[in-house]
């Protein structure tokens, strides 16, 4: 990297937002701030204007849905923040909601950050103008048994092509992790689409939110 | 470059000490080590020679919990603040304080600051749940002065020794709230499934001393001679069951029952009195007690104490309240049985009776019989009849187990007895102590071994004949051990209006028979009277909704009088009174409110509880009478409904003669009154009960609620954060250490299990969207980690409130989860919807049915659930038809019930 990229984190508990912040600095990111809770997240966004926000939902002073409506703020006053929220459990109703408020958010399942390469991966993914959602959480939805599943009339290779477009990865991202050409992933996706009955989406974001809303609506 | 490397230096230091001091914490080191260790730490990164810390007290003092290089202040030493310091200036401000120089400062720890050689001192609060917990102070000087940033640093330490302290209370208080509500839960069901009082006293005080932070536990019952019985004891060696206490004071048996209210003695080690002696005697100190209030009135008092020196915690009293409301509830359960039995019992003698009247039996096996059953009936030790005499004698004429009263015994009418003041008055009388009287019945009276007589007239064509007496021995005895056993023990003693009421009904049966004209007649009367009777009796005894009740005694004392014109009247709170229940077409119907004060019937109950009469409507002005006018009406009788000691209402008849009515027709009426007074307290008491369990019950989902965030926001973010230390731990490791590196590997990988099971842990104990997203996404989100399809469909618009919603999610959840393990259904649909009253949901499979509450499956856990919060679970489940679970819940009861809710009628 040529310059760091400029990185606040917001976790209320001490030894865990110290243990991010050194895990960012050690991956090569410039940690700008590190703040407590909303208000204090807020403040240190003003005050140093980060590329990114790495931000835990629950937070003081009630603990249940802080970190999100920070991020609504920050969303509104500081649009080129790219921001990470990590929960402690990922819900298709709150990764639906943030990804509704605009692109560059990604949101993972807390314990991610115990590994650096995903969160690095999320980061970058988010820097560069994408959607992140929690593997974990699209793996459970695309899982679900239902009735009357137009899933079932994928085959198994478009799962994973489905999967990894809810996870908010673009063509070529896919095409990287599958090893096959990104004119092959263009064509199972528009596949998957016709099947499910969904509209083509021109960007990778817009894709997310209807595979999203398509697998959480059960 | 310098300064920043400088204090990332500084950081790693401190961010290493603190991870040391987590370590600790973690691995659940003792406290005092804990804290030695955090003193420590905190001295080592200030570089200062002295550090302290302290817990605040609630005497305004501090305890020293750790003391470095300061013999002034050794560990466990209590100090007063009793003048300026840094540990007061926090006490009082929940901020950082700093001293410059203490010398010259007066109070206690200036003082041993001084004398240690300590000037300079500065602290930082510890804040534990938002209130100041203690503080850590360290003790700089001009050699080693404080860093500027002293505050900043410091606050590190103090958040962790905050979230130790903070997690180790809330574990314990959980773990106590968890007990205290299994506890609570037991004797709710104890109560709900009407056991022994005996038993259930017995085991609520066990469990009470198990889950309560108490040493022994009491429950007296108050008796009318100024005395408390002990009924159950446990852990109290000179308070054993059956033995009984002056209420002599200070004592918390004679605060509670001269006040009342709660009562609390922190120590009794200079008290006088039996009971004080008593208790240090047991080898107890600190006590609290609370009053059992039954239906109103004080009916004893439930006790805890303590063998420590320390005072009880300031909770217990809320704690104990619980359980001493269901104590209530039982009793009053009790009694009401018990009036029940008694009149059952009653009922039955009379029937005798009255069947030895109808079969022409003489008149001295009559009277024979009589006694008899009245001594049976009454509980007393002796009955007889007595026949007055023209010359101012009397004469025995039955006397059962009254050897002092022989049949055929002459007694004057001179001194002071039941015989002389029954004769004189032609009133029911009664002597509380006949040992303390002169003359020869009073002599009598001693060799029938009774000290306590009542005396009802017997009255024939308006003229006094005689009487039938009851004798009883002293009360104590009436309070034998073996009562204990039989659950009698905790029903109040019948009092003397009673006793007369209860002997009226025999009088009168007697009277019937003497009055040989009006023999037959009277007995077709009595026998279509105590049909009615049994009738409303039986309404009662199955619990019928009070509505039902009050139908049924309007209709069948109109029907015994022979009056068209009936009502049933309850009296309100603000002075008002509002017809519940009215025969035929008249003025006052069903629903109507009247406000007291005009000359009338109800108007006199309600000021005097006693039975009132009107001869005359147009002699009386006002609206009442001028509405009894209107209808025909000339005259009225009514008497009163006592509920618990309280004049709860009235049951009027009208006459459109002016003073005339069918012969005891007041009599007849309190005979109904009784019956009804029956019917509203039971149906009060099972109020009660379901407003306590719905408390119960909703008090363990928040106690749930508590957990799942105490899991959440201590164990999994503790987890992560050991997961980042082995990580970095990980990074700066040579790349040639494989075997290290992989063994790292494999711990973040076990960390990353036990953070999953954590998760799912914590969600299965409470849906952490629940509150914010509402039912319908969190239902949605149970149902993807299904494997058997689940349609959901919710319509519960507005949102129902919270303690709704978490019951339906816990019962759906619940159903599902009973429908993965038994159904082997290939579908499963949940519907859920609201109307302004009651929620509905419906769980319906298309598995194997067959499925029953008694198997075991969690479906008794759900009905248990739905029924503590006051509302219906179905259950459908025919063989190979699938299983169907149907509940509805009131909005309105589970979100609030009121404490004591008065019955709807």
């Amino acid at each position: 990297m040529a310059t760091p990229r400029r990185v606040v984190v917001a976790d209320d508990d001490l030894l865990v937002r110290e243990g991010v912040a050194s895990l960012l600095s050690g991956a090569g990111y410039e940690v700008t701030g590190r703040a407590g809770d909303a208000t204090a997240l807020i403040d240190v966004i003003r005050d140093s204007v980060p590329d990114l926000a790495v931000i835990d939902i629950r937070m003081p002073p009630t603990h249940t849905w802080e970190g999100l409506d920070a991020a609504r703020a920050i969303r509104a006053d500081f649009p080129e923040v790219g921001i990470l929220l990590l929960s402690a459990f990922v819900e298709v109703e709150t990764a639906i909601d943030l990804l509704q408020s605009g692109d560059r958010i990604g949101y993972l399942l807390k314990d991610r950050i115990m590994k650096v390469a995903d969160v690095v991966d999320a980061l970058e993914r988010i820097a560069d103008g994408g959607s992140v959602v929690d593997p974990g959480l699209v793996q459970a939805l695309v899982a679900q048994r239902r009735r009357g599943d137009r899933l079932a009339e994928l085959t198994a290779r478009e799962r994973e092509v489905l999967a990894l477009m809810a996870e908010g990865r673009s063509n070529i991202g896919i095409a990287d992790r599958l090893f096959i050409t990104e004119g092959a992933v263009e064509k199972h996706v528009r596949s998957i689409l016709s099947k499910l009955g969904l509209p083509a989406a021109e960007d990778s974001h817009r894709r997310v939110l209807a595979v999203l809303t398509f697998l959480g609506a059960s | 470059m310098h300064a920043s490397s400088e204090r990332l230096g500084r950081l790693a230091g401190e961010q290493a000490a603190a991870r040391r001091v987590a370590g600790l914490l973690a691995s659940g080191a003792p406290a005092a080590e804990l804290f030695a260790a955090v003193v420590q730490e905190v001295v080592d990164v200030l570089d200062v020679p002295r550090g302290w810390m302290f817990r605040y007290e609630p005497d305004r003092s501090v305890l020293v919990l750790a003391s470095l290089n300061d013999p002034g202040f050794p560990v466990g030493c209590r100090i007063p603040l009793d003048g300026p310091s840094v540990a007061a200036m926090i006490h009082d401000t929940g901020r950082p304080a700093r001293i410059d120089d203490y010398a010259g400062l007066p109070g206690s720890i200036a003082r041993r600051a001084s004398e240690a050689g300590v000037r300079e001192a500065f602290g930082v609060p510890i804040t534990v749940d938002g209130r100041t917990w203690g503080m850590i102070g360290v003790g700089p000087t001009e050699e080693r002065p404080l860093p500027a940033d002293t505050e900043a640093r410091l606050s590190g330490f103090t958040e962790l020794v905050a979230s130790a302290i903070a997690s180790t209370e809330s574990r314990d208080r959980l773990r106590r709230l968890a007990d205290w509500q299994a506890s609570l839960r037991q004797v709710a069901t104890l109560v709900a499934e009407g056991a022994p009082m005996a038993e259930l006293f017995a085991v609520a005080a066990e469990r009470i001393v198990g889950v309560l932070d108490v040493s022994a536990m009491a429950v007296f019952r108050f008796d009318p001679n100024r005395t408390a019985t002990v009924v159950t004891s446990v852990n109290a060696p000179r308070f054993p069951i059956g033995s009984q206490w002056p209420l002599d004071g200070p004592s918390l048996s004679a605060e509670v029952f001269a006040t009342g209210r709660a009562a609390r003695i922190d120590d009794y080690s200079e008290l006088a009195g039996t009971i004080a002696a008593g208790v240090r005697g047991s080898g107890l100190g600190s006590s609290v007690g609370l009053p059992i209030i039954v239906d109103g009135r004080v009916w004893g008092m439930s006790c805890v104490g303590t063998t420590g020196d320390d005072p009880l915690p300031a909770g217990v009293e809320t704690e104990l309240h619980d359980f001493v409301e269901l104590f209530a509830i039982a009793i009053s359960n009790a009694e009401s049985r018990d009036r029940l039995r008694r009149l059952a019992v009653q009922q039955a003698a009379l029937r005798r009776v009255a069947t030895r009247v109808a079969e022409g039996a003489a008149p001295a096996e009559l009277f024979a019989v009589v006694a008899r059953e009245v001594a049976r009936v009454l509980d007393v030790s002796s009955a007889s009849v007595v026949r007055f005499e023209a010359d101012n004698t009397s004469v025995v004429v039955a006397s059962f187990n009254d050897p002092g009263f022989p049949v055929g015994s002459r007694w004057p009418h001179d001194g002071p007895s039941l015989n002389a003041t029954v004769f004189q008055t032609g009133r029911s009388a009664r002597i509380d102590n006949y040992p303390a009287l002169p003359g020869p019945v009073a002599a009598a009276a001693g060799v029938s071994g009774v000290e306590f007589g009542v005396g009802v007239p017997i009255a024939v064509d308006g003229e006094v004949w005689g009487m039938v007496a009851v004798g009883r021995r002293r009360r104590r005895e009436e309070l034998p051990d073996v009562a204990v056993s039989s659950g009698r023990l905790v029903l109040a003693t019948e009092s003397t209006r009673e006793i007369e009421s209860r002997l009226s009904a025999f009088t009168e049966i007697v009277a019937t028979a003497i009055s040989k004209a009006q023999t037959l007649d009277d007995l077709r009367q009595l026998a279509a009277e105590q049909a009615a009777l049994r009738h409303v009796a039986t309404l009662v005894a199955a619990a019928a909704p009070p509505d039902e009740i009050f139908a049924a005694v309007v209709d069948e004392v109109a029907q015994i009088l022979g009056l068209e014109g009936i009502e049933l009247v309850r009296f309100g709170a603000d002075g008002t009174a509002t017809v519940i229940g009215a025969s035929g077409d008249h003025p006052f119907p069903a629903g109507s409110g009247w406000r007291l004060g005009d000359p009338s019937i109800m108007t006199a109950v309600f000021r005097t509880g006693e039975p009132a009469r009107v001869d005359d409507y147009n002699e009386l002005p006002g609206t009442i009478a001028s509405a009894a006018r209107s209808a025909g009406f000339r005259s009225a009788i009514g008497a009163p409904i006592v509920v618990g000691g309280r004049t709860w209402g009235v049951i009027v008849a009208f006459s459109s003669l002016p003073g005339t009515y069918p012969e005891r027709s007041e009599t007849r009426l309190n005979e109904f009154t009784e019956l009804i007074a029956t019917a509203v307290s039971n149906a009060t008491a099972r109020a009660d009960l379901v407003a306590s369990r719905a408390r119960i019950v909703t008090a363990g989902d928040e106690a749930r609620r508590r957990l799942e965030r105490n899991l959440h926001d201590g164990t999994q973010q503790r987890l992560i954060a050991l997961g980042l230390d082995l990580q970095r731990l990980r990074s700066t490791l040579p790349a040639d250490q494989r075997a290290v590196h992989a063994g790292l590997e494999n711990a973040e990988r076990d960390l990353g299990s036990v953070l999953e099971e954590v998760r799912e842990l914590s969600r299965g104990l409470h849906p952490a969207q629940l509150s914010r997203r509402g039912l319908g996404p969190s239902l949605r989100a149970l149902s993807h980690k299904s494997p058997i399809p689940v349609d959901i469909e919710v319509d519960v618009e507005p949102r129902p409130p919270e303690s709704i919603e978490t019951a339906v999610y816990y019962i759906v959840s619940e159903a599902i989860t009973n429908a993965i393990k038994h159904s082997h259904a290939s579908a499963i649909s949940v519907t859920v919807a609201r109307n302004d009253a009651v929620v509905h949901a419906a769980i319906a499979d298309d598995g194997i049915g067959g499925a029953a509450p008694e198997d075991g499956s969690g479906l008794m856990g759900l009905n248990d659930r739905v029924e503590a919060l006051g509302g219906r679970f179905a259950l459908d489940s025919p063989r190979d038809q699938g299983t169907t679970i149907s509940i509805a819940l009131p909005i309105t009861l589970a979100s609030g019930p009121p404490r004591r809710p008065d019955i709807a009628v």
